[in-house]
């Protein structure tokens, strides 16, 4: 009873709130058809929105399409790698259809946004996985996000390949998993040796980033200088840290003769400027983010001279290839490219070398295909598959002078 | 009016039911099964926010401790995957009164402050505490639930034991809604002063709703522990946390028909709007947006009475009904 008369009460409101109520459920009604009506068509949009088929005239002359699926982080914490990711596959997708296409058929893209995070990621690999026109995919890129994405591309027999570099991925044994950068245990290790061997450390810093690569690296580093009975402090800090005083203090302190930094984009960037509001004033050796433009963007010329970075693609490189690459990347998107877009532009060969030599777009064919990689020629060093699927054995030392990475020296290790 | 309503309550249920056999597509599964998980925290949520008028932006640490409590305990232990299930309801208990103790001395952005505080410190012990949760690192190798030897090892499994969980505590949160603690808890929100001044010790039941939603966002933690397989802190961030709100607020505050709403259409929609490429988190927080100014009290509020009216209604009525129900044991 109480209802009815509070309503008549406010009769003449309710009926305008009711039409304006009525008009905007109509509105909403509308928008999620319409975004359901397009998603119907997704597949075609997907096509469409791949840069081959822009080109009308060249379709005509491929027998069908080979889909390789390319998981990014496009939002998300990393939006950046994601956007120089998409750059680079495009970029060699549209070389290779140009001349010709893979198996005589045309090479085709279809991308999902993981947003960096484990929740989402799976959803991405998800729907690229049950695509059955999916033959291989790119990325995740994150470690944590292939630890996630794991046991779905095992289950569904795609292979895939990623940046990721923690060496825990070495133990998770998914032989669908290859990975496209040398591991950490690697480059932390070059670095690590480099500060002994090279430069005389006799006590040395480890600024490390709490997160699953930086402890990577932070372990592969305390383990080698124990091994050779180098004393070493060791100071985290977490993503997204606004101040390191703190840490880099600490480091002072105890005197290190040289300090390595084993951090993420951001961080690297707060270390650099914050070593040299510190007036640290030691050799400083840090993971490949320094060496990077986006971050050497973020930092004042003098913070960052003389800084070593251990690295596996650098624009800088004075190779034939990686200079035309560069130019090419430069001329297409007005940017230079960065180790994302110069690995996942090579990647894009590989997987097509292993189609050809697969001699058929078959998941399980490209990952043997995959595993059987020699003497691969790529932008970072040559693809060789080891038993761990690992395809890189080789790091580059370099040096920032004048915020340009110069390459000291290339760092092979034997393959297994 | 109430046929129809049941009949299309019938409807979508079988429809979902259906789902899965003539949809073989693993994504879509996966997907349905991360809707069912959200829906259950966010309906914890709706007790202490929806409700209770208590700004929690913990949800993610209360999550993420239900997530790796289970975890921890079975691949550390090895105990029964089963026994994650009670142990989620412990510690859920365990947050619920922890943080709402604090919840009596601070109120509004405080609180707000407070909670943030909370699931920032579980995340940062969680990515910290190295040797006993594997850091950033992540817990690997969690394995499926089972029961009764039958393990829940596909979507498709794991697709009808989490639509009959929700099913069962969207049940439980329904009556408790409409049930005398719903009642007090919507007064609480509405004049807390009125409801003390009734007799009813406010204290206790902002702590009981605190309770309420640790011990369902705990079991939604653990429920999403056993379906992902691993997990690492950064999932557990703050924007999870607004990401629970968000849903709370476009489904609708306060009802449970409004929680499964937003839930649903917060984890499909992104989802859906894949098809854009790069601009589908803009029209999601677009829609989003219009969501927000034109629907404030949610999607559920288009099927009800104007919120004002019901609202100017609930406040008087609840506190009457509340009134009736605790006055008279306290006459005694």
């Amino acid at each position: 009873m109480k209802k009815v008369e509070t309503m008549s009460a406010h009769g003449a409101t309710t009926i305008s709130k009711s039409w304006f109520r009525k008009i905007t459920a109509l509105v909403m009604a509308l928008c999620l058809t319409f975004s359901y009506g397009c998603a119907g068509n997704s597949q075609s949009s997907d096509v469409s929105g791949s840069p081959s088929t822009a080109n009308s005239a060249a379709e005509q002359k491929f027998d069908g399409k080979i889909t390789i699926g390319v998981s990014a982080g496009i939002t998300g914490s990393i939006p950046m790698a994601g956007e120089r990711t998409l750059q680079g596959v495009k970029m060699a997708v549209e070389e290779i259809n140009a001349k010709g296409g893979v198996l005589g058929k045309e090479l085709v893209i279809e991308v999902a946004d993981d947003q960096s995070n484990q929740s989402v990621v799976i959803n991405a690999v998800n729907k690229l996985a049950s695509n059955p026109d999916v033959v291989a995919i790119i990325g995740p890129h994150l470690s944590g996000s292939v630890m996630a994405a794991s046991d779905t591309l095992k289950k569904a027999k795609v292979p895939f390949l990623s940046q990721g570099t923690s060496p825990k991925l070495r133990t998770i044994g998914n032989e669908y998993l290859f990975k496209i950068r040398p591991c950490d245990a690697i480059s932390a290790e070059v670095a690590a040796k480099y500060a002994v061997e090279d430069l005389g450390a006799k006590k040395v810093g480890i600024s490390y980033n709490n997160n699953d690569f930086g402890v990577g690296g932070k372990g592969v580093i305390e383990a080698y200088l124990t091994k050779v009975g180098v004393p070493f402090v060791s100071e985290g800090h977490n993503s997204g840290d606004k101040d390191l005083t703190g840490q880099i203090m600490k480091l002072k302190n105890e005197n290190v003769d040289v300090v390595i930094s084993w951090t993420d984009d951001a961080e690297s960037a707060l270390t650099a400027r914050q070593f040299y509001e510190l007036n640290l004033n030691k050799p400083v050796i840090t993971s490949t983010a320094t060496s990077t433009q986006q971050v050497l963007d973020l930092i004042d010329e003098k913070a960052v001279e003389g800084f070593y970075s251990v690295c596996d693609f650098v624009i800088t490189d004075p190779s034939e290839e990686v200079q035309d690459f560069a130019k090419r990347f430069k001329e297409k998107y007005g940017i230079a490219p960065d180790q994302y877009a110069g690995n996942n532009y090579s990647v894009t060969y590989l997987i097509a070398d292993a189609i050809t030599r697969a001699g058929k777009a078959d998941r399980e064919a490209i990952r043997e295909a995959l595993a059987s990689t020699k003497d691969v020629s790529g932008l970072s060093g040559t693809y060789h598959a080891d038993s761990n699927n690992e395809l890189i054995h080789e790091c580059k030392l370099v040096q920032i002078k004048s915020k340009v990475p110069q390459v000291i020296k290339t760092i092979s290790v034997d393959v297994k | 009016m109430k046929k129809v309503k049941i009949a299309l309550m019938a409807l979508i249920l079988a429809l979902l039911v259906a789902f899965p056999l003539f949809d073989s597509n693993l994504y879509h599964q996966q997907l349905m099964n991360q809707v069912f998980v959200n829906i259950i925290v966010v309906m914890g949520l709706n007790f202490i926010t929806g409700l209770t008028g208590q700004m929690n932006l913990g949800t993610a640490g209360i999550f993420a401790l239900g997530a790796y409590g289970s975890a921890l305990t079975c691949t550390k232990l090895g105990t029964p995957v089963w026994l994650g299930f009670p142990i989620a309801i412990v510690i859920g208990f365990l947050i619920g009164r922890g943080l709402g103790y604090p919840s009596l001395r601070v109120k509004g952005v405080y609180l707000s402050l407070t909670t943030i505080g909370f699931s920032e410190v579980v995340r940062l012990i969680l990515t910290n505490a190295i040797d006993f949760t594997g850091g950033s690192q992540g817990v690997q190798n969690i394995p499926f639930l089972n029961l009764f030897g039958f393990e829940f090892n596909t979507p498709f499994k794991i697709y009808y034991l989490y639509f009959a969980l929700t099913i069962i505590m969207a049940i439980a949160a329904a009556r408790i809604v409409s049930s005398k603690w719903g009642r007090v808890f919507k007064a609480i929100r509405d004049n807390s002063d009125a409801v003390e001044a009734c007799g009813i010790d406010v204290a206790n039941l902002k702590i009981l709703a605190f309770t309420m939603a640790a011990v369902y966002g705990c079991i939604g933690g653990f429920l999403y522990t056993h379906m992902m397989g691993y997990i690492n802190p950064t999932a557990f961030n703050q924007d999870l946390s607004v990401n629970y709100l968000v849903m709370m607020m476009i489904g609708g505050i306060g009802s449970v028909a409004g929680n499964i709403l937003g839930a649903v259409m917060v984890t499909l929609l992104p989802e859906i709007l894949r098809f854009m490429q790069n601009y589908y988190w803009l029209i999601f927080s677009i829609i989003t947006l219009i969501f927000a100014v034109f629907l404030p009290y949610g999607i559920v509020s288009l099927f009800k009475k104007s919120e004002r009216q019901e609202r100017h209604f609930d406040i008087f009525h609840s506190i009457k009904k509340a009134r009736e129900i605790w006055g008279g044991r306290i006459a005694k």
